[in-house]
């Protein structure tokens, strides 16, 4: 007879529920009433720049298909398609990235051809300058937190990484994960505020 | 109908500051928990925890409904049982093996003992490092997904999942030595 796994006892101990003391319950609520309201917290704006008109037909294809809802991968190769278009036509008319700017946002709003400002999607680069690392990814509240679900594409010319996707207006928040194990802030982004919120991050306001 | 962390929040961003209490009686107990394996005491645990609370409620106006609150809430707590454990506080009574080596003959002389296995729990956890030990937290009792993880402790998917792995053997070697006693 095989012997039983002592680890797995040992766990389910461990899952057994606990009861706090309710004084402390009591005591953190009268805590929070002395502590001052909290407030919401302002991030950084990102910058629009012209639209391409077919990676709005892109955008428009994606339409129903939110970042809250979407898979990570989803996202990542519709902004890719999106992004090729686009750049299409950056070869001619855009200038190259200005240095030192990590976030920029490529595509202008459905919302400038289309009636419903909600549902809007933009297309933004992320990038970050690691010639030494192996692996970077983004991970940020738009994939949820997802480690490894968006990396990003390394060119070996200058040692920058980038990747494209497709967001929703609002405020988000991201970081880059390096070689799997360090979590880096945007270099050129807003940090969010710094409290216990650990991993370091930082903010991205994508206007409608 | 229960209503969503997210509508609690929204109540307190809006003054309501008594529904935080909604917040705190869905989450305080399993925290205490998660926190009294990962420091080694209940005493400190229930302190981690209240501080993460207040610190989350300072912060609240930062917490971004695309995110579960509990999530949130777990990637404070973490932090803040990080710090207990690094500034070495109370150290002594966070894990009795360090002045007290005689587990087996605790456990032994009292089998049935609640008190005494619970204290088994905590000192077998407390021979596996930090790092080791909140992973297994997170991943066994808390159930997190590696990702999940990733997320709450800011380390990368691989480095979580070897920590697991090897905080599973080093607690196999350790129960098998007390129960070969």
């Amino acid at each position: 007879m095989p012997t039983p796994d002592p680890l797995a006892a040992f766990i389910a101990g461990l899952r057994e529920p606990v009861s706090a003391d309710p004084a402390s319950k009591r005591r953190l609520m009268e805590l929070v009433r002395e502590s001052p309201s909290p407030a919401p917290v302002a991030g950084v704006v990102a910058r629009p720049v012209p639209t391409r008109s077919r990676a709005l037909a892109t955008i428009r294809r994606m339409r129903g298909t939110g970042p809250s809802t979407a898979s990570a991968s989803t996202l990542a190769t519709a902004a890719g398609i999106a992004l090729l278009l686009a750049v299409g036509s950056q070869e001619r008319a855009a200038p190259p990235l200005t240095p030192g700017r990590r976030v920029v946002t490529l595509g202008d709003s459905v919302a400038s051809v289309a009636s419903s400002i909600r549902d809007t999607l933009r297309i933004v680069q992320f990038m970050l300058t690691a010639p030494a690392a192996s692996r970077v990814a983004l991970a940020g509240d738009f994939n949820n937190w997802d480690t490894r679900g968006t990396p990003l594409a390394r060119d070996t010319r200058d040692g920058r990484w980038a990747v494209t996707l497709a967001l929703a207006p609002g405020r988000h928040t991201y970081a880059y994960v390096v070689d799997d194990t360090q979590w880096v802030r945007d270099p050129a982004a807003t940090p969010a505020e710094p409290n216990e919120l650990a991993p370091p991050r930082s903010v991205l306001i994508v206007n409608r | 109908m229960e209503t969503s962390d997210a509508a609690v929040v929204r109540r307190v961003l809006s003054g309501d500051v008594e529904a935080y209490s909604i917040l705190v009686e869905r989450y305080f107990d399993h925290y205490v928990r998660f926190a009294v394996h990962l420091v080694g005491n209940r005493e400190d645990a229930e302190e981690v925890v209240q501080d993460t609370f207040l610190r989350a409620y300072r912060a609240l106006g930062r917490y971004e409904e695309r995110e579960r609150f509990g999530a949130w809430l777990l990637r404070i707590l973490v932090n803040r049982a990080r710090t207990v454990s690094a500034i070495g506080r109370r150290r002594e009574k966070m894990f009795p093996d360090q002045i007290d080596e005689s587990l087996p003959e605790a456990s032994e002389a009292h089998p049935a003992d609640r008190a005494a296995l619970r204290e088994e729990m905590a000192r077998a956890l407390s021979q596996i490092g930090t790092d080791q030990r909140e992973a297994f937290l997170l991943h066994y009792v808390e159930g997190l997904s590696y990702e999940e993880m990733a997320a709450v402790t800011g380390s990368g998917v691989s480095a979580l999942k070897m920590r697991v792995k090897r905080s599973c053997e080093r607690l196999r070697e350790i129960l098998q030595g007390v129960n070969r006693v």
